[in-house]
Order: structure tokens, then C-alpha cells, then sequence
């Protein structure tokens, strides 16, 4: 009997979501926390058997559209599904602490149950996304991962939870709109061409007059921009996570807006080489500002996690900008990025989250001297930065190293400016680290008499981002091992499109 | 030559007409205590019946032809808008006699020639006295729509139509609750009811003028042999196309659909936005398709911009009214913009012969099945949970309705989805459907601007499930469990709902012998 491996990966926590909901307590949260291994579990069996047996499955599923249900497991699928099960794990392991609940109006109003059900859905869904290997079942995956989160944003975080989880659904569901519209396009014209199929594989051959390649390029490439986002379209981003709790948002920056960037890899380019060529000069400047902007604004930032959700646009601006440089370099480069941003910003996410929760330190300023009280908040801080920043030695810099030499080589000067708009991260996070942590502790700005006192992170806290970090650390010291993983994905569309670039470019 | 009737064909409009007139009988004899029971009876067994008759004939593959002496076309997709019809009334039976939602009481007023508040109307009350004639109205407007699905004549088409109407007028004014709205809104559903059908009748005329036959055929016959513009026939065109497109409640013709939901009874707003829409849509494609094919270049892109302004306006309105009935108006304005895609994107033509028949055709059916199921399913949900708060559907009584009833909110939930068109429901698979339809036969912007326009409704259903989800409960929020009936129409819309969305394929499939259209 043949096993649906990838199936079961994304099924077991959607499963698991359905079989911890009447679990109570602490049994409940042991119960997620073992789904989540399991699908971690699920996800490393699949990646040692990929190595010996073909693991994708097809089976034709919109007969009518030329659907199908088609998952792969290549390098980019696999480093990204069991990232994110890695950081679902996390979220699931701290989460509920963190709850920035702050009085009764605020306090939550569903029971902790749903958490660990909805997370997990959330799970499965941004996991089965990530194995999707044809169009329409990736949109299914993207869609429908939009509900548990709106439905984490809305029932756990601050007073203004409800508007900001329905700003998010709107700005997501724009973003679907637009890729419906370029679906639409899509299947139109490969049913016109005769060959009606949404599989990658085979929507990677299908010509495209220019003039409709460069109007789904745009509907690809403005629906992933604004999942990313992208600067111009990223206000919902930094206001939603001001209201979210930061595990959520967490899992929201980290794992459901990478679907953003490993769309762009996998359709965008992959789909519209041609079309990503003749747009290519402009989406480098977009990505430039994002990077500029984001840096500048993560340095101006008051609030903690706002100022996290920065660094990921900055971060995300970078990847768009390793991408489109349309080297084969720079593009492997970015996809190592995308696995390093999942998990640095996503453990960023979480400290800030914990120094939040211990210390009621919601901005920058309220208090300072934290250290004193909380040294190994502290130090997980100071690390969880370098690691983004990306200090030599984490996942990363490798990443951050090899997009620049791609871009290096075709498009110097862009380089160049990249370059320099990554320096902000030192300085925000070096600034941060001396207004929170360093100095005599003492209240500044919150003369309010219930001043929680101030706790250093717990010991599942502790060891939760040491995990993350550990991770990033040891995957920086041999990032070959990923990088050649990444660039083994074949035959994925990223290889055919790098192809069709590196013939049509020159 | 002796005229040679198809009774086997007919027998689904013969019983339908034959249990309306037996039922107005039954008003005459039997005792007022046993009507009620009679009269569902008897209605249920004459749809029943006629749903057994046009399975039948759906299997047996000869039962395809002109029938009637060429009235009506016992065709494929006569039957299976038959089957949609008769299905979707059978649902809404279950909602006519709901009354567990309404403190026992019917929906529908015990005395509608007494003024409200009335000493007449409150004698009525205390001897519970009730209206049974609604089921032969229902039977009767029933009836009309099975006519004019499968009109093949002009005449045919319109007395279908009227058929249908009047005892719709009368059904709208007929609300315990609220009546005055309700009589105001059977009053202004008459009198532009009225002046459509004058204005579809007089495009009827002129077609005869201009082609000299009401017969289908013939009308398609003198299209083809036109050597110059016949200006008769466009003003025909014009006018019967208008006519048609009041009833479904199209652009610019849109004006009475929020006023007239929102004044009938809830059952009622479900018949007209369910089987009248199905029967009225389907009579304008067998219109603009059959006599009038031939015409394509002259109505294609007029119906494009009335499809795109139709989805626009109910779109935008949908966004600002609090009241339940009054959105789902809207967006049953919006969908009927949506029915007419598959119209719009006929895409060859060589003289009254549509070859894109057998697409737009497959196409609408799976549309018309998934708005069917989401609109019987909504308004289900609608008359349990604004009957219970006795506030006319106000927004109010669904506010944190998942806390109160999680199930309830659930289905809610589901077809908000697919209303919104996210994929895994039925209304994503009828969108892409639809959109690439249109988009292959070369109206790119119609399928974008569609698109553009449901997200701007999204925002409108988006608010219902924040209400339901994100907001805490209030006074008037629903908390007890709908009867049987209802909450089994309910589940099961709920659950063909995601099935059309999971397995489009598969329910497409039903209808794919039954879309060649008889000439």
C-alpha cells in the first residue's frame, strides 16, 4: 500500500484540531503540542523518504478546470512545511501566556481550547499551501488559512481586536481577490490553448501572449505583495499586530505572510518569466523602499511587536529584492532567507511577546533596566535580534550573503543600496536592546498604580526560543546543507523558470 | 389533423396546475379546521409527483421535444430548471409552514382584507383564524414558472409569466408582521409589476410585428433571412428583454427587489429570490438564445454592462443597510448579475445557433443550483432567527449569535463564505465558472470588474460574521434551537453547499446530458 505521505502531514493537524477541542487544561495544550510534533514528525519522514522514493500525488480533482489535487515536496516546500511546523510548535507551546489582556474589556472571551484547535488549523492549512503543486489547490490553502486566523486575531488580543482582525481579513481577502482574478486569466487561457491543466508543472509551459502575461503578472504579483507586504500596501500589517496577541501575530508574520514570499518564487516568477523580466526594474526599486522603509520605520517604532512586523517588511522587501535580481543565486539565496525569516522574526515576534506579557513593557520607554530584573529575557532578546539582523554565523547572514553576490552580479548598484538598508537592523536592534534593557531599572512612563511586577521568561519560554535559535544557528554554521537542498528542487517550476530567465536575459 | 398532446412530457406542469385548482376546491369544502392539513398534503404530493414525473422523463432519453403544438420545449434544460424549481419549492413548503419560529403562529395574516389594527383583523387573531389559500397561490405561481422556463412561444412565455406573478402580488401583502410594510410592498410590486409585463407585452407585439409568428422557430427563421436592419425587431428585442430583466431584478430594473424582500413574508422574499429568479433567468436565456441568437452582436454587450452595473449596484448597496432581509436583497440583486455571465458569454453564433449553448448553459444550471441552495439556506437561518427576536430581521438579533448557538453561527458562517466566493464552497466553483466563461469569450473587464465588485460586497457579509463571531451577545440575540424542518433545510444546504464547492465536477456532471437546447 502506497502512503499518502504530504497528505498526512497537513491532515494530522487538521484532524488534531477537531480532536483537541474537548480536551480541558493542561491536557489540552499537551494534546496540540503532540499533534504539532507529529506533524513535525510527518514532515521529517517525508523529507528522508523524498530522498529515496518520489513522494508527490496527483489525482485529478476539478475535471472541469483542469484541477488537481497535486502536492510536492521539494526543497522550498520541505524547508519552509517543516519550518512551520517547528514555529506552530512554539506558538502553541507559549502562546496562551501571552495574552496581552490587560483588563476585563480586553480579556478573552472564547475558551483556551479553541486556541490550540485553531492554531492548529492554521497549521494544516499555511502547511498545505506550502505542498500544493497546482494553482487552484494552493488558492484553496490560501484562502481558507485567512479564517482561523482572523479568528485568533479577533478572540485573543487587546480592546480593538475585532477591527483589527477584520482589517486583516479585508486586506487578505483583497490580496484573494486579485490572485482569483489572475486564476481566472489562467484558466482561461490554458483552456483556450487546449491544454486545461493548473498544474505547475504544466502551466510552467504554457505560453502567454505578452500583453496577458504582464496583466496576471501584475494580479500575481500585487496579491502576494499585499499577503508580504509590500511597503505601499502594508499598513494593515503593523496596526493588526498591535492589537493581536504576539504568538498569533507570531504565526501570522512568520508563517502565513511567508506564503506571500514563497508565492512569489513559486508563481509569480515561476509562472510569468517573462513578464517578471520586463517588470523587473521597477519591482527592484519597490523592493528597495520596503527595505528602506521598513528599517527606517522599525527604528522609529514605538510599540514592540509593531516594530517586529517592520523588521519583516524589511525582511520581506529584501526577499522580493533577491528574487528579482533573476539570478539563480540570488533567488536560492532568497529562499534560504524566507526559511530564515520565518523562524527569527517569528522567535522576535514571541520575546517581545514575553518581555510584554512579564514586564507590561508595551512600548519603548515604559520601562527600562529590564535587565537587572530579567536576565535571561535579556539575553534571548539580544540574540533573537542578532539573529535577524543577520549577525555571521546565523541562517540568515548565509541567506542575506548569497543574494547579494547574485545581485552583485547583474545589478551592482541595487546591491549597493540593499546593502546599506539592512544596516537599520543593527541599529535597531542594538537601540531597542539599550532602551529596554540597559540602564537602572525604573518606571519611566507608567505612572498607573498596577505596575505588574516584572518576571524573567519561564523555562518552557526559554528553552522555546532557544530552540528557534538553535535552529537558526545551526543551520547558519553549514547553510550549504540547505542551501543545496533548496537548489535540488527539481523538477520545480523555480528551475525551469531560473532557465527561461538565464535564456531570455541574456 | 388531429392536435396530438404529450401528456407523459407535461404531466410536471399539468399536475402542478391540476393540485392548484384542486386546492382552491378544497377551500370551497372542506371544514376550516382540516384545511390546513389538507392543503399541505396535497401540496407536497403534487410537487412530489411532478419532481417523479420529470425524473422520468429526465431518464428516458426520447422525452425531448416541442410539446404542446410547439408551446412549450420539453428540452434538457427545461427539465433541469424543472427539477431546480420544483426542488427549491419544495423547500420553501417547508419554510411556508413554519411556525415554531413565529410563537406558533403562521407568518402569514389571519384576516389580509381587514386594515391592520383593526377590530376585524383582531377577531381574526383570536379565532386563529388563518389563510390556506397560500397554497394554492403558491401552486399557482408554481405552475406559471414551470411555463415560462420552458415557453417556446411568445405567448407561451407570457402567460407563464403572469401566471407566476399575480398570485406573487397578492403572496408579498400577506404578512401577520409589520403589515402595512408588507401591503405597501405588495402595492409597489403590482403596479411595476404590472407595467413590465405591459412593456413585455408590447415587445412581444412587436416581434410578431416583424417576424409574423409568436413561435420561436420562426421568429429565428425570419432573423436569418433579414437582408437589412429590421428596426421592429430591435425595438422587439429591446422591450421583451426588458420585461424580463424586471422580473429578475436587473440593472437599471433593480429599484423594487430591496423594498418588496423586505416587506414579505420571509417564505415569500425565499420563493420570489429562489424559484422566480430560476424560472425568469432561464426564460431570457431560451429568449435571447433561440428566436433571438442571431441577434448576438446586438444584445451581447448591452447585457455585458447591465450584468457588470447589476453586480455594481448590488454590490454597493448591500454595504449600508442593518437589516438582514434588506442585504440579502442586495445580494440577490448582485447574483442575478452573475446569471446573466453565462448569457453575456455566448460565443459563436452562425445563424439562431449558439454553439457556446451547451457551456452557458452547464454554467448557469451550476450557478442557479449553488445560489439556490445559498439563498434557501440563508433565508432559512433569516426567518428563525429575525422571527424569534420579532425585530423584522434586524441586525441585532444575530450579535455574537456563535456564542448563543455555535451551530447556527456555523452554517451562517458557510454560506457567508460562499457568498463571499472563498474556495471549498459552492460559490467559488460557480465564480470561476462564470469568470472564465466570460473572460474566454473576450469580456476581460466584465469577468475583473465582477470580481472588483465582490470584494467590495465582501466587506457587507464580512460585518454579519463579525457580528456573529467577534461581538458579544445581546438582549435580542437568538438563543433557542430552530424546529426540525428548518434546521434540516439548513444543514442540508450547508452541507450540498461545501459539496459543490469540494466536487464541482461531480455536480456539474448532473447536468451534462441536459443542456442542448431545443429549437
Amino acid at each position: 500500500m502506497i502512503v499518502p505521505w504530504l497528505t498526512l502531514i497537513f491532515v494530522v493537524p487538521l484532524f488534531g484540531a477537531a480532536i483537541v477541542l474537548p480536551l480541558r487544561g493542561a491536557r489540552n495544550r499537551l494534546a496540540g503540542l503532540i499533534i504539532s510534533g507529529l506533524t513535525l514528525a510527518m514532515a521529517l519522514t517525508a523529507l528522508l523518504l523524498s530522498q529515496s522514493h518520489n513522494l508527490a500525488e496527483q489525482v485529478l480533482w476539478l475535471r472541469r478546470f483542469g484541477a488537481w489535487y497535486a502536492l510536492q515536496f521539494d526543497g522550498l516546500s520541505a524547508s519552509l512545511v517543516i519550518a512551520t511546523a517547528v514555529l506552530s510548535s512554539a506558538v502553541l507551546a507559549i502562546g496562551l501566556e501571552l495574552d496581552t489582556a490587560t483588563d476585563a474589556t480586553s480579556a478573552p472571551t472564547m475558551r483556551p481550547e479553541v486556541f490550540t484547535s485553531l492554531v492548529l488549523l492554521t497549521e494544516a492549512l499555511v502547511i498545505g499551501a506550502f505542498l500544493a503543486a497546482d494553482l487552484v489547490l494552493f488558492f484553496l490553502f490560501f484562502e481558507v488559512s485567512l479564517l482561523p486566523v482572523y479568528l485568533l486575531i479577533g478572540y485573543w488580543g487587546g480592546a480593538c481586536r475585532a477591527m483589527a482582525a477584520s482589517r486583516f481579513l479585508m486586506f487578505s481577502l483583497a490580496s484573494g481577490f486579485l490572485l482569483f482574478g489572475g486564476i481566472v486569466g489562467v484558466v482561461t487561457t490554458v483552456s483556450t490553448v487546449g491544454r486545461s491543466s493548473t498544474l505547475l508543472s504544466a502551466l510552467a509551459n504554457v505560453e502567454f501572449t505578452p500583453g496577458m502575461e504582464r496583466l496576471l503578472f501584475v494580479l500575481f504579483f500585487m496579491a502576494f505583495a499585499l499577503k508580504g507586504p509590500l511597503v505601499p500596501l502594508h499598513s494593515w500589517l503593523t496596526a493588526v499586530v498591535k492589537e493581536a496577541n504576539p504568538a498569533v501575530s507570531a504565526l501570522l508574520i512568520g508563517a502565513v505572510d511567508a506564503l506571500g514570499g514563497y508565492a512569489m518564487i513559486r508563481f509569480t516568477l515561476g509562472l510569468f518569466p517573462n513578464a517578471a523580466l520586463w517588470a523587473a526594474p521597477g519591482v527592484l526599486v519597490i523592493a528597495l523602499i520596503s527595505i528602506w522603509y521598513g528599517g527606517f520605520a522599525a527604528v522609529g517604532e514605538r510599540h514592540l511587536v509593531s516594530m517586529a512586523s517592520y523588521t519583516s517588511i524589511s525582511h520581506f522587501g529584501f526577499i522580493v529584492f533577491g528574487i528579482f535580481t533573476l539570478t539563480p543565486t540570488a533567488i536560492n539565496g532568497a529562499a534560504m532567507y524566507l526559511v530564515a525569516h520565518l523562524l527569527s522574526v517569528g522567535a522576535l515576534v514571541l520575546v517581545c511577546g514575553v518581555l510584554q506579557q512579564s514586564s507590561g513593557v508595551a512600548h519603548f520607554g515604559d520601562r527600562r533596566g529590564l535587565r537587572q530584573r530579567a536576565p535571561a529575557t535579556a539575553a534571548l532578546f539580544l540574540l533573537v535580534g542578532l539573529a535577524t539582523l543577520p549577525l555571521p554565523g546565523f541562517l540568515g547572514f548565509a541567506a542575506e550573503l548569497q543574494v547579494l553576490v547574485g545581485a552583485g552580479e547583474r545589478h551592482p548598484i541595487f546591491a549597493l543600496f540593499a546593502v546599506i538598508g539592512t544596516l537599520f537592523a543593527t541599529v535597531y536592534v542594538t537601540w531597542s536592546y539599550q532602551r529596554l534593557f540597559t540602564g537602572t531599572h525604573k518606571l519611566d512612563m507608567s505612572p498607573t498604580d498596577a505596575v505588574p511586577t516584572v518576571r524573567d521568561a519561564t523555562t518552557i519560554e526559554r528553552s522555546v526560543i532557544a530552540v528557534l535559535l538553535l535552529l537558526l544557528l545551526a543551520f547558519g554554521c553549514a547553510p550549504q546543507m540547505l542551501r543545496n537542498y533548496i537548489a535540488s528542487a527539481e523538477p520545480g517550476t523555480t528551475a525551469v523558470a531560473i532557465t527561461n530567465i538565464a535564456e531570455g536575459g541574456e | 389533423m388531429v392536435p396530438v398532446i404529450e401528456y407523459l412530457l407535461l404531466a410536471p406542469c399539468i399536475v402542478t396546475f391540476g393540485a392548484a385548482s384542486l386546492s382552491i376546491l378544497v377551500e370551497a369544502v372542506v371544514v376550516r379546521r382540516l384545511r390546513f392539513p389538507v392543503q399541505l398534503v396535497l401540496s407536497t404530493t403534487a410537487i412530489i409527483t411532478a419532481l417523479a414525473f420529470t425524473v422520468r422523463n429526465w431518464t428516458s432519453a426520447d422525452a425531448r421535444t416541442i410539446a404542446a403544438l410547439g408551446a412549450l420545449a420539453i428540452d434538457g434544460p427545461a427539465m433541469a430548471v424543472w427539477v431546480l424549481l420544483l426542488l427549491s419549492a419544495l423547500a420553501v413548503l417547508v419554510l411556508l409552514v413554519e411556525r415554531a419560529s413565529n410563537n406558533g403562529l403562521s407568518a402569514f395574516t389571519s384576516q389580509a382584507s381587514a386594515p391592520p389594527g383593526s377590530t376585524e383583523e383582531n377577531v381574526a387573531e383570536t379565532t386563529r383564524a388563518e389563510h390556506t389559500e397560500i397554497f394554492s397561490l403558491f401552486l399557482f405561481s408554481l405552475s406559471g414558472m414551470l411555463l415560462l422556463s420552458a415557453a417556446s412561444t411568445l405567448l407561451s412565455a407570457f402567460v407563464g409569466c403572469e401566471v407566476m406573478s399575480l398570485p406573487l402580488y397578492l403572496l408579498v401583502g400577506l404578512a401577520r408582521r409589520n403589515r402595512t410594510l408588507s401591503q405597501e410592498a405588495a402595492l409597489k410590486y403590482f403596479l411595476l409589476g404590472a407595467t413590465a409585463s405591459a412593456v413585455f407585452l408590447y415587445g412581444i407585439a412587436l416581434l410578431f410585428g416583424a417576424a409574423g409568428s409568436f413561435d420561436y422557430a420562426d421568429i429565428a427563421a425570419t432573423i436569418s433571412k433579414m437582408r437589412s436592419d429590421n428596426l421592429l425587431m430591435y425595438a422587439g428585442l429591446g422591450l421583451s428583454t426588458a420585461g424580463l430583466l424586471f422580473k429578475l431584478g436587473a440593472f437599471p430594473f433593480h429599484a423594487w427587489v430591496p423594498d418588496i424582500y423586505t416587506g414579505a413574508p420571509t417564505a415569500i422574499t425565499t420563493f420570489l429570490a429562489t424559484c422566480a429568479k430560476i424560472a425568469a433567468v432561464f426564460a431570457l436565456l431560451r429568449l435571447l438564445f433561440v428566436p433571438l441568437g442571431a441577434l448576438r452582436w446586438t444584445w451581447q454587450t448591452p447585457l455585458a454592462l447591465i450584468a457588470l452595473l447589476t453586480i455594481a449596484f448590488g454590490a454597493i448597496g448591500a454595504l449600508t443597510p442593518r437589516n438582514m432581509k434588506r442585504v440579502l436583497a442586495y445580494s440577490a440583486i448582485m447574483n442575478v448579475g452573475f446569471m446573466l455571465l453565462p448569457i453575456v458569454a455566448a460565443s459563436t453564433v452562425q445563424t439562431g445557433t449558439l454553439v457556446s449553448d451547451f457551456v452557458s448553459v452547464s454554467a448557469l444550471l451550476f450557478h442557479l443550483t449553488v445560489y439556490a441552495l445559498m439563498t434557501l439556506g440563508v433565508f432559512a437561518l433569516t426567518l428563525w432567527v429575525g422571527g424569534a427576536s420579532g425585530s423584522n430581521s434586524n441586525f441585532d438579533a444575530w450579535r455574537g449569535l456563535a456564542r448563543r448557538n455555535p451551530l447556527l453561527a456555523a452554517m451562517m458562517g458557510i454560506f457567508m463564505l460562499s457568498f463571499i466566493g472563498i474556495p471549498g464552497t459552492g460559490g467559488f466553483a460557480s465564480k470561476l465558472l462564470l469568470l472564465t466563461l466570460v473572460w474566454r469569450s473576450g469580456f476581460a473587464w466584465l469577468a475583473l470588474g465582477a470580481l472588483a465588485f465582490s470584494f467590495v460586497v465582501a466587506g457587507c457579509y464580512l460585518r454579519i460574521i463579525r457580528l456573529m463571531f467577534l461581538e458579544p451577545p445581546a438582549d435580542l440575540t437568538c438563543a433557542t434551537q430552530p424546529s426540525k424542518g428548518v434546521s434540516v433545510l439548513v444543514s442540508i444546504c450547508a452541507v450540498l453547499l461545501l459539496c459543490c464547492g469540494l466536487f464541482p465536477s461531480q455536480v456539474a456532471d448532473i447536468f451534462s446530458n441536459m443542456i442542448g437546447l431545443l429549437r
